[in-house]
């Protein structure tokens, strides 16, 4: 991580009291940090009902494939919030195929507490046009999604499914020494 | 919730504060904090700092620490209670590092919130979202010279991406409460006393600062009355005792015990000591003036007194011949070139059933020949003090 710096501002507060009072010590500092919105990594590893999806966290590097018609789901534990603000998602996959200009499709669900379809997260699918027939390579597209109001138990949702008739895709995820090629979700305020 | 743990390390700012005499600091040096991080990481920010005087905090200084998060635009995404959580530890070092130490801290931004400590308390009422107070409730932080500040913030996965500020501020609990003073069996001055009497008695003093000094003293008009004093060796437990001086005006007077503690403050308890030094009042009943009596000589007194009571060991009466118009002296003057007849004090007992103290003196008994005879009386009360009926 890089170096910052930091602003600092004097000034005295003094809080009311009961049997005693908080007198002012020292001067105030402040320093400043940037969040970034959180990433979510699929993972070859099978949470409760759907492959997993970790937060912040890069798994294993495993490859996971699929068929036209199947589709895998990649889900996170319960988010434990009660909203989230507006965002973008942008999806990055690194994946293969055996046919060239295959589709690969993407969608980003709410899940309700039985794991249940809740709420999509953007109006429409991503979808990732797969030229990759040898090597991986990583392909992203951004959606925006409304702010939204969460269940405690409420999960987020990565669904991924092919469109065509007899393509397989392979998709690569976890570790990488390259960390932009990593098969995620970004998430950004707009 | 997932998270992962960054360790920092950034650049440093110098501060220049400047609040009272003691601890005064200088020099600080953060806060170190990651250029960016991850919507629900936990992070960490580092701080230390100089002080002016001396190397340490002053001695019963709780610090507390206020720390204040806000986001860039507040408006629109403002810090909410629960966006982040944060608990922390000061590292203290010594002695070229062969000396450690971790005190750990928690932070609250809940709020009523009771900060509780041995030399006070404190209860905030209103925490505004985003500000947390950090201390430790079994003692103060103690930060000295070159401790170092380690804060563990642990930020919500749905905490908007943006740029958020961290302010600290640092206070230290002052104590504004006097001694707790209590004067301990209080019914002790339920009795009465007059000059020369021994008063003695305990109270218990405490404070969660420390004693400075304490005393004790009865304030009447003709000026004040200090007790001695000294440890009784149970914990907050002192003892106070004094002869009373004469001269002790009689009256109901205040009498204080007083206390001060480290920082200043004073605490009191106070009673009313009584002083009596009025003597009883005796009522002669029998025998009658001008009465003549043969064999026997009822002898009868109501004696009272209101304030410290009668002494009923010390009521007692004699008989003293009269010739020739002169009253027999009191036994120890000469007579001079004649004599007569007199009786020692003797104890005039108490009835409990007439409630007065009577007897029957018998003429033989005490040797007593024809003649006029001179009555006396005398009574105490409790305290000494004498009332004469003659």
């Amino acid at each position: 991580m890089k170096k910052g710096t930091l602003s600092i501002i004097i000034g005295i507060l003094l809080i009311g009291i009961v049997s005693a009072s908080l007198i002012t010590h020292f001067a105030i500092i402040t320093g400043s940090v940037e969040v970034k919105g959180l990433v979510f990594y699929p993972d070859s590893h099978i949470a409760e009902k759907y492959y997993n999806l970790r937060i912040n966290e890069v798994p294993d590097e495993e490859e996971l494939t699929l068929i036209d018609g199947e589709n895998i789901i990649f889900e996170t534990s319960p988010l434990e919030i009660n909203e989230f603000y507006e965002a973008d998602y942008t999806v990055y996959m690194r994946i293969k195929t055996n046919v060239e200009g295959n589709k690969l499709w993407a969608e980003l669900w709410v899940l309700d507490g039985d794991e249940n379809y809740k709420e999509m997260i953007c109006d429409n699918p991503l979808i990732f046009d797969i030229g990759a027939t040898t090597n991986f390579w990583t392909y992203d597209q951004t959606c925006h999604g409304e702010e939204l109001n969460y269940d405690e138990e409420d999960r987020l949702a990565l669904r991924i499914y092919g469109a065509g008739q007899t393509s397989n895709y392979t998709l690569r995820v976890g570790d990488y020494t390259d960390e932009s090629k990593i098969s995620r979700i970004e998430v950004s305020a707009t | 919730m997932n998270s992962k743990i960054f360790t920092i390390m950034l650049g440093m700012i110098l501060l220049i504060g400047i609040v009272s005499a003691n601890n005064v600091i200088n020099n600080t040096q953060g806060i170190y904090l990651p250029l960016d991080v991850i919507a629900g990481d936990v992070f960490q920010a580092t701080l230390s700092f100089e002080y002016w005087d001396n190397l340490q905090n002053e001695d019963n200084s709780p610090l507390i620490i206020k720390l204040n998060l806000t986001s860039e635009d507040q408006t629109n995404y403002p810090v909410w209670k629960r966006d982040f959580e944060l608990n922390g530890r000061i590292e203290k070092s010594a002695l070229f590092g062969f000396w450690t130490k971790t005190v750990y801290f928690n932070c609250s931004e809940e709020a009523p919130l009771l900060i509780n400590h041995t030399i006070g308390y404190l209860t905030i009422e209103d925490i505004p979202d985003g500000v947390f107070y950090c201390y430790n409730e079994e003692g103060d932080l103690n930060l000295n010279e070159h401790d170092d500040v380690f804060l563990n913030i642990d930020s919500n996965i749905a905490l908007w991406s943006g740029k958020y500020y961290l302010t600290a501020e640092f206070f230290y609990l002052e104590d504004l409460i006097g001694p707790e003073v209590l004067i301990l069996n209080d019914s002790y001055f339920d009795q009465y006393f007059r000059d020369g009497s021994y008063v003695d008695f305990e109270a218990s003093i405490q404070d969660g600062s420390g004693i400075a000094d304490y005393s004790s003293l009865i304030i009447t008009p003709l000026g004040n009355i200090s007790f001695a004093k000294e440890s009784t060796g149970t914990p907050d437990i002192y003892h106070f005792y004094q002869t009373l001086p004469l001269p002790i005006p009689e009256g109901d007077w205040e009498l204080k015990v007083k206390a001060i503690d480290t920082e200043g403050n004073y605490g009191e308890d106070s009673t009313i000591i009584k002083i009596d030094k009025t003597a009883p009042e005796i009522t002669l009943l029998q025998p009658t003036e001008g009465g003549v009596y043969t064999t026997s000589i009822p002898v009868e007194a109501n004696v009272s007194d209101e304030e410290a009571g009668v002494d009923k060991e010390e009521v007692y009466y004699r008989l003293r011949e009269i010739v020739n118009g002169t009253i027999c002296p009191e036994i120890g003057i000469p007579l001079g070139n004649y004599s007569c007849i007199r009786t020692d004090w003797i104890n005039l007992p108490y009835n409990g059933i007439s409630e007065t103290f009577k007897t029957n003196v018998s003429t033989s008994e005490l040797n007593l020949t024809s003649g006029e005879y001179w009555f006396d009386i005398k009574a105490k009360d409790i305290l000494g003090n004498e009332a004469f009926l003659d």
